[in-house]
């Protein structure tokens, strides 16, 4: 049985901090300048000190009755003074263990252990506890160790160049962050220099405008649209020199049993995964990294980059070589399959026929907008083409997406090519680990025979693989081999 | 498969607290809202439908209804006032648990086993102390 660290006191006497309202309702009572009063104040320390007092007991008591058993098959904490809780996980039932080193509990030799299991409240840990460095070696003791120069083990550190183009493109969009920016710099110059001059001089503006873009030259730009776009890129800033901390010096190390993952500048965390628990893996591309055979590696752990502003990344940035390699190692290479089962030739309108119907929306209403206001024609010209480009983008990127998406389900795993957004995944599942398939038909599908595809996999977070355009034929093939249906059972008769 | 009951202490000890705090909140409504007999009256008499409806309808039909069947591979709970609910769990499946118990549980039976398993949390409550002693070693998972 041990107890937490020390420190532990003081995150428990926080609770009880209210009552530092009596000593303040007392100085309250008697501030006054008189010396008299002062002396009166003074006197009457003892009822703060005894406030004090109560509340580090408060917290002693609470630390006192707080006990982590590490038995032979599971972990125990049981904590109150009065409720009693106990709260009990099995070793084998451990999905991931995180030792968080923060550098303010470093020198104090505290580590903040966060425990999780497939199960538990969506986003939290299912225990936590702050110990001494060496009561958490006991706990390692317990967890499958590494054993590195064993044939099926491996150490990968991430190249520094590698982090910081992965906080680049990854820090809260960076093309968003960007283009918004750009977006509210040049509305508000464009807005003030309509404001300011008459309407005869429109055109002059215009050229005035694409002149000084050309030329780099000073234009002013108003306050608040400064502010804005200040604002924007200083938010991506913030996000990126996080994600920059957070994932820098980066090492992998991974063995049959367990898989450890540390990274940080500041705040240290290790990251103890049990391989066999992982849900899936997720190959993520966007549009430009995938013209390069440039990808990052996801993986879907219940209690790994679960956490608010966390990343489930577990290799950051990679090429198609390492990629090939990081996936071998993992053994996950045979996941990596072509395509068996494609979208059909006439569902090219299911990917492209959103963003192309924006796109007809947009210049009908920036036409419609232009033909009532013309004199505001330049503005509206240029928000409407600021806006057409991410979805003429997002047509580009669709068409790419129907030509990549793709499903194969083999023995005993699948892989599943979808693209979201303007990202692409390749998921890497066991197929024991899909936990629900859905089939989706609109009005226009159901007349042409396709259908969308659902994927949902054991996950703590529950996230949906959508895959568009199927033939009902090969979806309900791709259903009879994840063994929902049996052979000659149809989906659609249900 | 063996089958388990709520305590009826615990449902005479919830039914005496209702009780207990429905004259308290009676009372606090009388003495600060008595300038306004009509508004004070419509109040206590809501706050005295509800706990009464609570302490001698809702609570024993609730208690009634309530009971769990363990056996080595699932447990089932059935609950509910009026619509029944049936809630089955494989043992197999279960991750953790967590068990809530307070100082006077052996004569209240104020116990609670929480059962964390795959999507979802099964409470377990209400049960007798030795009840709750006998399902928390079985169910070492």
């Amino acid at each position: 049985m041990i107890h937490e660290h020390p420190l532990k006191i003081l995150k428990h006497a926080k609770n009880s901090i209210w009552l530092l309202i009596f000593p303040i309702l007392r100085g309250v009572r008697t501030f006054s300048l008189d010396f008299d009063a002062f002396y009166t104040w003074i006197t009457g320390g003892w009822f703060d000190l005894l406030v004090l007092i109560a509340i580090l007991g408060f917290g002693y008591f609470r630390w006192l009755f707080t006990w982590i058993r590490l038995g032979n098959n599971h972990i125990r904490v049981i904590s109150g003074i009065f409720v009693k809780k106990r709260t009990e996980i099995p070793y084998k039932n451990i999905t991931a263990v995180t030792a968080q080193h923060s550098f303010y509990l470093r020198p104090l030799k505290a580590v903040r252990v966060y425990v999780d299991t497939a199960a538990g409240a969506l986003g939290t840990n299912d225990m936590t506890f702050l110990v001494h460095r060496d009561e958490f070696k006991k706990l390692q003791k317990k967890l499958p160790k590494i054993k590195t120069g064993e044939k099926k083990s491996f150490k990968y550190r991430a190249k520094w160049y590698n982090i910081v183009f992965f906080s680049f493109v990854f820090s809260s969009s960076l093309s968003g962050a960007v283009y918004v920016a750009a977006l509210i710099f040049n509305a508000g110059r464009i807005f003030t220099d309509i404001m300011k001059d008459d309407l005869d001089d429109m055109y002059k503006i215009a050229d005035n405008v694409s002149r000084n873009m050309s030329a780099g030259t000073h234009v002013d730009i108003p306050t608040p649209a400064l502010i804005l776009g200040f604002i924007v890129i200083g938010t991506w800033l913030l996000s990126f020199l996080a994600n920059l901390f957070r994932y820098s010096d980066f090492i992998i190390k991974k063995d049959t049993h367990i898989m450890r993952i540390i990274s940080g500048a500041f705040t240290r965390r290790v990251y103890h995964i049990m391989p066999e628990k992982i849900n899936y893996l997720d190959l993520r591309q966007s549009f430009i990294t995938k013209l390069f055979r440039v990808s990052s590696l996801n993986i879907s752990c219940s209690g790994y980059g679960n956490g608010k502003n966390e990343l489930p990344v577990l290799l950051p940035v990679l090429t198609r070589n390492q990629a090939d390699e990081a996936l071998e190692m993992l053994e996950f290479n045979k996941y990596l399959v072509k395509r068996k089962v494609k979208p059909l030739k006439t569902s090219v309108m299911s990917y492209a026929g959103q963003p192309l119907t924006i796109v007809a929306v947009i210049l009908v209403l920036s036409l419609i907008f232009i033909r009532f206001f013309p004199q505001f024609a330049h503005i509206a010209k240029y928000i409407a083409v600021i806006l057409e480009i991410p979805f003429i983008w997002l047509v580009i990127v669709k068409l790419y997406a129907y030509m990549t998406t793709g499903i194969t389900v083999e023995d005993d795993f699948c892989c599943i090519r979808y693209s979201r957004f303007y990202a692409f995944h390749t998921i890497m599942a066991d197929r024991s680990k899909l936990v629900k398939i859905q089939m989706f038909q609109d009005i226009i599908d159901k007349k042409t025979g396709r259908c969308r595809l659902d994927f949902y996999f054991c996950s703590e977070n529950p996230r949906v693989h959508k895959v568009k355009g199927l033939s009902v034929k090969d979806a309900q093939k791709i259903i009879e081999q994840f063994g929902v249906l049996e052979k000659g059972e149809v989906m659609d008769e249900f | 498969m063996k089958e388990y009951y709520a305590d009826k202490t615990c449902l005479t000890v919830m039914r005496i607290a209702v009780m207990i705090l429905t004259v308290l909140i009676i009372s606090v409504v009388s003495y600060f809202l008595a300038f306004i007999p009509i508004i004070m009256i419509i109040i206590c008499s809501v706050f005295f439908i509800a706990g009464f409806f609570t302490a001698l309808v809702y609570l024993p039909v609730y208690f009634r209804n309530m009971r769990y069947y363990i056996s080595d591979k699932k447990i089932v709970k059935v609950s509910g006032f009026y619509f029944i609910k049936t809630q089955t769990v494989k043992i197999s499946k279960i991750q953790y648990t967590t068990t809530v118990s307070t100082p006077f549980a052996r004569l209240e039976g104020f116990n609670c086993i929480m059962l964390y398993a795959y999507g979802g949390m099964l409470p377990i409550a209400f049960v007798s102390n030795r009840d709750f002693t006998e399902i928390a070693y079985n169910l070492k998972v």
